[in-house]
């Protein structure tokens, strides 16, 4: 069937300027100012989490780069010409596996989430699985239609964050704030890692950039499209600073939830403001966990070129779910997503170095 | 066809699953208003604390369409022992069919006895911040005597002694010698945080209540050592700027003359050079006008008008000074944030002084306060007399 | 190509099974006893035999009385026929002069075999036979009972053209035509049905629609194949992307304007004889909520019915799911005095807040149904009187509670308040479904009620156009019309979405001849 130049499987730069920021903002800032205020003192965390920021901007726009230097080029293919075949096989097996875990860890979290706000008596599993189910639904569709569902969500999440964040406006106290910089260094370096972690979701990049029609703009857009999270992230932990301070919010779980719970909507429509907060967030985890998930399939569906997309979902589906289902308490799953979120940094850094130093030094041509 | 299938196979999970949360509205047991007493056989080891529920009954609030609500009361309160809140409440879903729901909770109200066991209090507020049901606005208030009784209330105006008591507390703009309610959530920044804070005082009488000083804890045990009255609250609210409006009552030429304030900021530097003679320097300005009078002069002449605000500024200085002594003197305690700023401006100097500051060495029963008050009457209101005396 | 497989197929197995030749003949007699056979003589056939030119030529006019105008007949044809003198006396020269100058018919042409005749004749044209000729002159007569053009009942606007698409073909394309008075203009025809052999016009204008696209839709109109199509939503289901989706793909209209506009959108119309509802590809979301009237108010006006109109489609698909959800599994969200009124009056109220909006919307849907099977002034007493009596009744036996019956009469009132039919059934069905996943896990039902719509709306498609456009893909151009509608004067382009040869909708200065 003929069809219209967007209506195929191209995504164009803009796209990714949305997907970006779709697939990187999803549980991590739920929890992210308690761990960032638990290591530094007052508001200092904003230092870390700009530092991490900038260093990750910068990251995304390299890789962005880097992989659209390859048009049209699954990162297979690329990697094979620079890597050899079958180190490009094990990296590419890699990022699948470090998707995987993303998935699972985001189902898991959601459930758990889930079952704190929203329910009491429902078991995680059931709220896991049918979160799971819909996630396979939209991995299962067209890919381009993903990245539409990001333009469609993303405005939404934007919203319903800086509607909080405006509604707080009155609970502020400016002098939560105070004193500046009062953070041991070594403190920096620890929060810097915790909030370098939080921005994962720049992968995408490796594997989606091959869907780009053109592919010239991208690393602007990517860059550009990083810097959402990246102020996002740094005005929800100042918001939560300076409307519990320090104390309570690094013994919050959830200490954006909770800024949430603090809201009281003018005219009294509804109460309970989190609820609706996290209800609408769900759209954020969603976004994420469908990249994500999707990464996987593209990677093991480059890897198996025979074997139907479909089928790899169905197959991946039961193990993300198992994997997500695993962790016992709270406690190890947060373990989980520390582990995780550092081996994604370090293999996406890697692989960065891995193929830039090769591709100089072994002279693959790039179709720029 | 195949996402018809995956369709499908969403549709048919969620079939299989059940409605494991589903409790409809009318079998709830809405929970207004929550107050803890020191049960009658406490004892120092064992302690057991009496929680007493105040249920919703809907029929009884009048709804349109009921013509049989009748006389029924509106509200139920529960008491029950127990040595943990959370065991209490659960102990009372036996007792009640509908099983207690606290999402509209409003109101916990902590007798004096409880508050003033060292640790207790904080031990019985964990679960209001815990569980997920709590809000973080739910007020807290404390009582003279027992707490329960304060529930028990049946005020005229409102068929509800929780919403009554809320609607009250929210008078702090019209009063000067009220706080501003205390909220959950404020709570739980004292309790993590070592600063002292205050609570609202109330007291029960004749189906009304009454708001009464407040309690003074100690950030450290977080239990009750003190209590402030009325005045020393205005003083209070007139160092720490958190004024919302109220008035101060002063005599001019024998005769007594109110000035309502409609504006009031406070402006606290503080020197610690030397960490054992700190100085605190208090500029307090209010804006306001004259609320009523009992004088005859005209208020339009300038120099009347500044010898008013001069007296303002007297009464509102003896005010703060009042409260300072009572602070520095009686209880020992720094309760107005002075430790606070400290810790925000000098906080080098803070982290050295903080474990002697209103304890140990007691540097800020050393400190010195000075306070300066500068009120500014904008208006007389709408007229300048409505009696002359002396043209009789 | 099917349907001229088919015509050859069933050529064959006429000529098979009453044995006897398709040609014309030279026989006048003959010839009309061959018409009468095929059609075994209907006793609405006219077969009109006269000789003309005194009496030294037999002729005969044939034609299905009712379908055509007889008194055209009689002025364009017989009295011409009748009054001619002078006439040649070849029968080919003659033929000719009467072809070319005897009669007045404006549409003429030549039929050369027995099929072309019954087709003229059963689409109200009269056929002209003159003995010892092998020819046949075709006429178009077409006449008979029209319904008059008036204004649409099922799409009325306040302000707005009176008129509306009427069963006519003809005077359709004639209304179309009086809007958009452009040379690029096109009509293409195609014929529908084995049995019925109905018109079907595909309208575009040439130059602004995307080629592709035009393709696309006549690739799609060419594999029809059935009986009949006796409305436009035969061509509309078998044309239409997904069969599965609750969305309709195709826009329908009865409203001249409202095609005429889209086709200058670069859309494209599809008209069916015998239906006063035109076709309108490819739809989208957005397109759906809009009403031909937004464009006739001044924009603020325009775009505040717009944004109300986006809160109807949210109430007549969310309401009754969030009434459950917030009654059954999160009431700390209701503030707390409206909670306790709730519980006060479902005090009493056997069935679960899901039961109670089944029972609810399900007499809401009847009286609907029923309301439309009335003639009009009934239908509207058993609206309002079916709506109170039952609601009431309702409340006072305690079956449900007062809050559910406003629920649901607000649910009703929103949906009645989208500018399409079509919309607002997709939308009760996805509002039964949303309904059911409220009742099983609350509001998180409801938000994964929502992602799966949406999961839908991007992954379908519309005549190549993705349904969710220009939302996602973003064409930032296009929200000016979308749920804005920005003054006239600023919007410039044709919307990007539907990829036009002719993006500019206005440019001062140059007047090309596409300027509108």
């Amino acid at each position: 069937m003929k069809r219209f130049k967007y209506a195929d499987e191209r995504i164009s730069e803009k796209d990714i300027l949305v997907a970006i920021p779709s697939s990187v903002i999803g549980v991590g800032i739920l929890s992210l100012p308690r761990e960032v205020a638990s290591v530094t003192k007052f508001a200092d965390g904003w230092v870390p989490l700009l530092i991490g920021g900038c260093i990750v901007i910068f990251m995304t726009w390299a890789i962005a780069k880097f992989a659209s230097g390859f048009r049209h080029q699954t990162f297979l293919t690329y990697a094979s010409k620079i890597v050899t075949k079958p180190v490009a096989i094990v990296l590419t097996i890699l990022f699948a596996a470090s998707s995987i875990v993303i998935t699972a860890y985001q189902v898991r979290k959601i459930s758990n989430i889930a079952q704190q706000y929203l329910f009491d008596q429902t078991p995680i599993e059931i709220v896991a699985l049918t979160f799971l189910l819909v996630v396979v639904y939209a991995v299962s569709g067209s890919r381009a239609g993903l990245f539409r569902i990001n333009i469609m969500f993303l405005p939404i999440i934007l919203l319903i964050a800086f509607s909080v964040i405006i509604f707080n406006l009155g609970w502020f106290e400016i002098k939560k704030l105070m004193p500046v910089f009062q953070t041991p260094p070594t403190d920096y370096v620890k929060a810097l890692n915790t909030s370098t972690i939080s921005y994962l979701g720049f992968s995408i990049l490796w594997f989606h950039l091959a869907l780009v029609g053109q592919p010239k703009k991208a690393p602007k857009m990517a860059a550009l499209g990083m810097c959402i999270p990246v102020g996002l992230y740094i005005i929800i932990f100042l918001v939560c600073i300076a409307v519990f301070g320090n104390a309570v919010t690094s013994n919050l779980l959830y200490p954006t939830i909770e800024l949430a719970k603090v809201v009281e909507i003018p005219g009294g429509f509804f109460e309970r403001f989190e609820s609706i907060f996290f209800v609408i967030w769900i759209m954020a985890i969603f976004n994420t966990t469908t990249m994500a998930m999707d990464i996987s399939v593209i990677a093991l569906n480059s890897i198996f070129k025979n074997t139907m997309k479909l089928k790899i979902i169905f197959m991946l589906a039961p193990v993300v779910y198992l994997i997500g289902m695993l962790p016992q308490d709270i406690v190890t799953v947060d373990l989980l997503g520390a582990i995780m979120g550092n081996t994604i940094v370090i293999l996406n850094i890697f692989v960065l170095l891995l193929l830039t130093v090769i591709a100089k030094i072994r002279g693959v041509k790039r179709n720029e | 066809m195949n996402k018809v299938c995956l369709f499908l196979l969403c549709c048919m999970s969620l079939l299989l699953t059940g409605c494991w949360d589903e409790i409809n509205i009318e079998e709830r047991g809405f929970v207004v208003g929550i107050s803890l007493d020191l049960a009658e056989e406490h004892t120092e080891d064992n302690p057991m604390i009496t929680v007493t529920n105040q249920f919703v009954i809907p029929g009884g609030l009048g709804a349109p369409n009921e013509d049989s609500s009748g006389d029924q009361k509106p509200f139920n309160n529960l008491s029950i022992d127990g040595e943990s809140v959370f065991e209490a409440i659960r102990k009372m879903s036996t007792m009640k069919g509908n099983a207690p729901f606290f999402e509209h909770l409003q109101l916990i109200v902590v007798s004096e006895e409880l508050a003033r066991e060292q640790k207790l209090f904080a031990r019985t507020m964990d679960l209001f911040l815990r569980d997920q049901e709590m809000r973080r606005s739910v007020r807290i208030l404390i009582s003279e005597n027992k707490a329960m009784d304060i529930l028990d209330i049946e005020p005229d105006s409102e068929p509800l002694p929780v919403m009554y008591i809320n609607n009250a507390s929210e008078n702090n703009d019209k009063v000067a010698g009220l706080l501003e309610p205390l909220r959950t959530g404020d709570l739980h920044e004292y309790l993590l945080e070592k600063n002292n804070y205050l609570i609202p005082r109330i007291f029960a009488l004749d189906n009304e209540i009454q708001f009464n000083g407040a309690g003074v804890f100690n950030g450290r045990t977080n239990h009750l050592v003190g209590v402030i009255n009325d005045e020393e609250i205005v003083g209070l609210n007139l160092i720490t700027g958190d004024l919302k409006g109220g008035f101060i009552k002063f005599e001019i030429n024998d005769q007594l003359m109110i000035y309502e304030i409609r504006k009031a900021k406070s402006n606290i530097k503080i020197n610690a050079d030397d960490t054992n003679n700190i100085h605190i320097d208090i500029v307090i300005s209010t804006e306001g006008n004259i609320g009523e009078m009992y004088g005859e002069r005209t208020l339009l002449e300038k120099d009347y008008l500044e010898e008013i605000e001069t007296q303002i500024n007297g009464k509102m200085e003896s005010l703060a000074y009042d409260v300072i002594q009572k602070g520095k003197e009686e209880l020992e305690m720094d309760f107005f944030g002075f430790g606070e700023m400290l810790q925000q401006r000098h906080y080098k100097k803070w982290e050295k002084i903080k474990d002697n500051w209103d304890e140990g060495e007691n540097i800020f029963k050393n400190t010195t306060v000075k306070v300066k008050a500068d009120a500014i009457v904008r208006t007389t209101g709408a007229t300048d007399k409505v009696k002359d005396w002396e043209s009789e | 190509m099917a349907r001229s497989f088919y015509r050859k197929n069933n050529k064959q197995k006429k000529s098979e099974e009453e044995n006897f030749s398709l040609e014309i003949g030279t026989n006048l007699v003959e010839n009309l006893n061959k018409i009468n056979k095929m059609l075994e003589e209907p006793n609405d056939l006219v077969i009109r035999k006269f000789t003309i030119d005194s009496a030294s030529h037999r002729t005969a006019i044939v034609y299905i009385d009712g379908l055509v105008d007889s008194n055209y007949i009689h002025d364009h044809i017989m009295k011409n026929l009748k009054q001619a003198t002078e006439l040649p006396d070849d029968k080919h020269q003659l033929f000719d002069v009467i072809h070319w100058e005897v009669i007045t018919v404006t549409d003429i042409e030549l039929g050369q075999s027995l099929e072309d005749v019954c087709n003229a004749i059963l689409s109200g044209k009269t056929v002209f036979y003159l003995d010892g000729m092998d020819q046949v002159l075709i006429m178009d007569t077409k006449g008979g009972e029209n319904r008059s053009i008036e204004e649409p009942a099922s799409e009325s606007l306040i302000r707005g053209p009176r008129d509306g698409f009427i069963e006519n073909l003809r005077t359709n394309t004639v209304l179309i035509r009086r809007h958009i008075a452009d040379p690029n203009l096109r009509f293409k025809n195609y014929e529908v049905g084995r049995r019925s052999k109905k018109d079907l016009v595909v309208a575009y204008v040439a130059g602004i629609a995307n080629p592709d696209m035009v393709e696309e839709v006549k690739r799609r109109l060419e594999t029809i194949d059935i009986d009949d199509a006796p409305e436009s939503g035969y061509i509309e289901q078998w044309i239409e992307d997904s069969f599965l989706s609750p969305f309709p793909q195709v826009l329908n209209t009865e409203r001249p304007d409202k095609a005429a506009e889209a086709m200058l959108q670069g859309k494209v119309v599809i008209m069916l004889d015998r239906t006063p509802f035109v076709l309108i590809v490819p739809a989208t979301f957005g397109s759906s909520l809009h009403s031909p009237e937004d464009y006739y108010w001044r924009w603020s006006l325009a775009t505040l019915i717009r944004i109300l109109r986006y809160l109807a489609a949210f109430i007549s698909v969310f309401l009754p799911a969030l009434y459950i959800a917030l009654v059954s599994y999160h009431q700390g969200l209701i503030p707390s005095d409206l909670a306790f009124s709730i519980a006060a009056t479902r005090d009493g109220v056997p069935f679960p807040p899901f039961i109670e909006a089944l029972i609810m919307t399900a007499t809401m849907e009847l009286l609907r149904e029923a309301g439309l099977r009335l003639p009009t002034p009934i239908g509207q007493t058993i609206g309002i009187v079916g709506g109170l009596v039952i609601g009431d009744a309702a409340v006072s036996a305690g079956i449900v509670s007062p809050i559910m019956v406003i629920v649901v009469a607000l649910n009703a009132i929103a949906s009645f308040a989208l500018p399409s039919y079509g919309i607002a059934i997709s939308f009760r069905i996805l509002q039964f479904g949303l309904m059911f996943a409220a009742a099983v896990f609350g509001l998180y039902g409801i938000i994964l009620g929502y992602i799966m719509i949406n999961i839908h709306i991007v992954n379908l498609t519309s005549f190549g156009v993705p349904y969710s456009s220009p939302f996602a893909p973003n064409f930032l151009n296009d929200w000016k019309d979308l749920v804005l509608r920005v003054p006239i004067t600023m919007k410039k382009k044709r919307p990007d979405y539907m990829q036009t040869n002719d993006q500019k909708l206005m440019d001062k200065g140059d007047s090309s001849s596409e300027k509108v």
